[in-house]
């Protein structure tokens, strides 16, 4: 908190975020480049393909906003969290078990537009919340620490959501498919752009974008919670009640991860089946930690891994690279973003020096 | 200030990207044509793509199996051919239409579980046509390749009960589907008609992409007594060979012939033409008299048939009576369930 006073010091400082956000990307997709040409790929074709994939037309263009409206979500989940200093690996499931419930309330309750839609969403939040608030008092109460409870949560929500659609599962459609009926046209969120898949979901992630950024910079609650991430003895030896505070973040970086699903289902699919997030929740943790943890970072990094997402459609249609190499070459450039702390020492040491030659 | 230069950043992120989206937005996607009309068709001007489930490439079964259409096609026709694998399920519509953008002149779903991504797709670009594998959907472009796998099951059930020693076979399936259970159906009728009174034992993955799974499946069906099973997983199946061969038990292989894998393990395949259905389209097209619709393939069609290594580990006489099994399909004498209701109500033949 005291650092605050000195990057007054400097403006210089400030831009020490956003220029370990791009240095970050520019030294991933470096290192991609040099992967490809060792696997004997042209790194350009690959880029020209991958950006390509991810802009040149509108409804590619849509797609990667469809990528990136969960990752938003995700993002910000996942940072709520580290906020608090809780690092929840559990927003995969929680986008499962959102979109479960979210398509659920969706074709199983006959309502009006006006309530049905927020009631599906508000559906999938309520779950996608209490899964992460298990862990959550897990860890306030008993110590459990809550990477591995998150990560055992998941797997009985993968389970449980493959059982639900299986050949006499309870949420099966009437037909052959392993999918559960379609979402009612109330509960659906309407197509924003004609011709693509788009929905309004974008916004919605870019609403609760500023609704985290409000809560966690501008609410006495944020303020709390981040305390209790900063220090949490120093926290409660204030007044802060951190197991409180545990559950409250781990509750709402949950309801963010179930958000994530029920978009995802009542905007894209219309229906619920069991694998329908290609891991976005674990793209996630990497959306969070390229961003900073911090809202507008989140939404940054998860428009990146969007155009990553829809560019490699094209990095195998275009440019005819195997799959394998298009999923490595992701997983390498999400590695180094997602490592771009190391770039902060760095940076900080130039800035000073910079600001001291500019003193004398 | 920190807060303020990441957004100004971030806004000139987008106002940076925004131009290069702007001039291909007016393209108005969608209006690919120019491919069609064309009474004399080149055919090394044509490109065909498929979109794989998610096993992918190299499941030795499935997908490799429809790809052999598409390297035949490339060889006869000169036509350039391309592949999309499939991750995960979500991928489904994004693939699809991503080909569908570049205008292929073909794209094939590979797998009922694309069902529902075909039917989204095919209707915004009528001027391209699809083929969707082991599933129907109503479209004028949409060509649904179905087989008939229960006749082929059927054989390789009256095989498996011919050669069991233990008087108990088995059956592992991918995912529990009614592709899948049409397989089980057809097993299990033809098991039943060498002995009403054989046990099946049957497990499913879950996945087409999990060879571990299938490998343990197998092994405790193995370990109960089997000593044939029939897989019908995909790239799950890979791991039930793999089982066969640890336990050195008989394994019936599916979609290809699979003998090669174990050449001493695998006594018989049941074949899905697959390649020739793709092939069939394909050829359609470039021929310029694509109809959409449902094309379906049987033992009669020759889409369906046991593998010819078959005959390599299953003595003659059983051959015989196979190939007798055979001939009542194509006659109509024998109707291979399709479901499990309809196998409660299957009376075996006389043989």
């Amino acid at each position: 908190m005291e650092n605050e006073k000195n990057r007054k010091t400097s403006p210089l400082l400030a831009l020490i975020s956003p220029t370990q956000f791009i240095l970050g990307v520019l030294l991933a997709f470096i290192a991609g480049a040099v992967f490809l040409w060792v696997f004997g790929e042209s790194p350009a074709d690959a880029y020209g393909a991958l950006f390509k994939g991810a802009f040149s037309s509108k409804r590619y263009f849509a797609e990667t906003l469809l990528s990136t409206t969960p990752l938003i979500f995700g993002g910000l989940a996942v940072a709520l969290g580290f906020r608090c200093g809780l690092f929840n690996m559990g927003v995969e499931g929680q986008i499962v078990l959102g979109g479960m419930a979210a398509a659920y309330v969706g074709y199983a309750w006959e309502l009006p537009l006006l309530i049905h839609l927020p009631l599906a969403l508000l559906a999938g939040a309520v779950a996608g919340g209490i899964w992460g608030a298990i862990p959550g008092y897990l860890k306030a109460k008993h110590r459990i620490h809550e990477v591995i409870t998150t990560i055992m949560l998941n797997y009985i929500v993968f389970q449980v959501a493959a059982y639900m659609i299986a050949v006499g599962g309870p949420m099966k459609a009437d037909n052959e498919l392993p999918v559960s009926p379609d979402v009612l046209p109330t509960a659906q969120l309407a197509r924003i752009w004609e011709g693509t898949r788009l929905s309004g979901g974008i916004f919605i992630a870019l609403i609760f974008a500023v609704l985290v950024w409000v809560f966690l910079f501008k609410t006495r609650l944020g303020y709390k919670m981040r305390a209790v991430g900063l220090n949490s003895s120093a926290a409660e030896f204030a007044g802060i009640k951190p197991g409180r505070m545990m559950v409250w973040a781990m509750f709402l970086s949950g309801a963010l991860g179930g958000l994530a699903g029920a978009v995802e289902v009542l905007g894209v699919h219309y229906k619920f089946y069991s694998t329908f997030s290609p891991g976005y929740g674990w793209d996630a943790i990497a959306v969070a930690l390229l961003g900073l943890n911090h809202p507008v970072g989140v939404v940054a990094s998860a428009f990146l891994f969007g155009v990553l997402r829809s560019g490699s459609i094209t990095m195998q249609a275009i440019a005819q690279i195997s799959k394998d190499i298009v999923l490595i070459l992701s997983a390498l450039i999400i590695f180094f973003t997602a490592t771009n702390q190391t770039l902060r020492p760095i940076l900080e040491r130039l800035t000073l020096r910079l600001d001291t030659r500019r003193a004398k | 200030m920190k807060k303020n230069a990441m957004l100004v950043l971030f806004l000139l992120v987008v106002v940076m990207i925004m131009p290069a989206c702007q001039p291909s937005t007016t393209e108005a996607p969608g209006e690919v044509q120019e491919v069609e009309d064309e009474p004399v068709v080149d055919a090394s001007d044509m490109s065909f793509a498929m979109v794989t489930d998610q096993a992918g490439l190299g499941d030795q079964a499935f997908n490799d199996a429809t790809w052999e259409g598409f390297t035949a096609l490339n060889e006869d026709y000169g036509v350039q051919v391309k592949v999309v694998e499939t991750n995960e399920q979500a991928q489904y519509v994004p693939n699809l239409s991503t080909l569908a953008e570049q205008g292929e002149d073909l794209i094939v779903g590979v797998g009922f579980l694309l069902k529902d991504a075909v039917n989204e797709v095919a209707p915004l670009y009528p001027d391209i046509h699809f083929a969707l594998i082991d599933n129907f959907v109503d479209q004028p472009n949409v060509a649904s390749i179905q087989f008939a796998e229960n006749e082929g099951a059927y054989l390789m059930g009256a095989i498996a009960a011919y050669m069991t020693e233990t008087g108990k076979v088995g059956f592992v399936g991918g995912m529990e589907t009614d592709v899948v259970k049409k397989f089980e159906a057809g097993y299990r009728a033809g098991v039943m008609t060498v002995d009403p009174d054989m046990e099946v034992l049957v497990s499913y993955a879950g996945a087409f992409n999990d060879p571990a799974k299938g490998k343990e499946l197998a092994l405790a069906q193995y370990d109960q007594g089997a000593d044939v099973v029939f897989q019908v997983a995909g790239f799950t199946g890979t791991g039930v060979i793999d089982a066969a061969v640890e336990r050195d038990q008989m394994v019936i292989g599916v979609d290809r012939d699979q003998n090669y894998l174990a050449p001493d393990n695998v006594i018989s395949s049941m074949m899905k033409g697959l390649g020739a259905g793709v092939y069939d389209v394909g050829q359609m097209i470039i021929n310029g008299e694509f109809q959409g619709g449902s094309y379906r393939y049987g033992i009669k069609e020759g889409g369906i048939d046991y593998a010819p290594s078959t005959s390599k580990n299953v003595p003659a006489d059983i051959m015989t009576k196979i190939d007798q099994l055979k001939q009542m399909i194509v006659d109509g004498e024998i109707a291979p369930p399709a479901t499990l209701e309809e196998l409660e109500s299957f009376t075996p033949p006389e043989i």
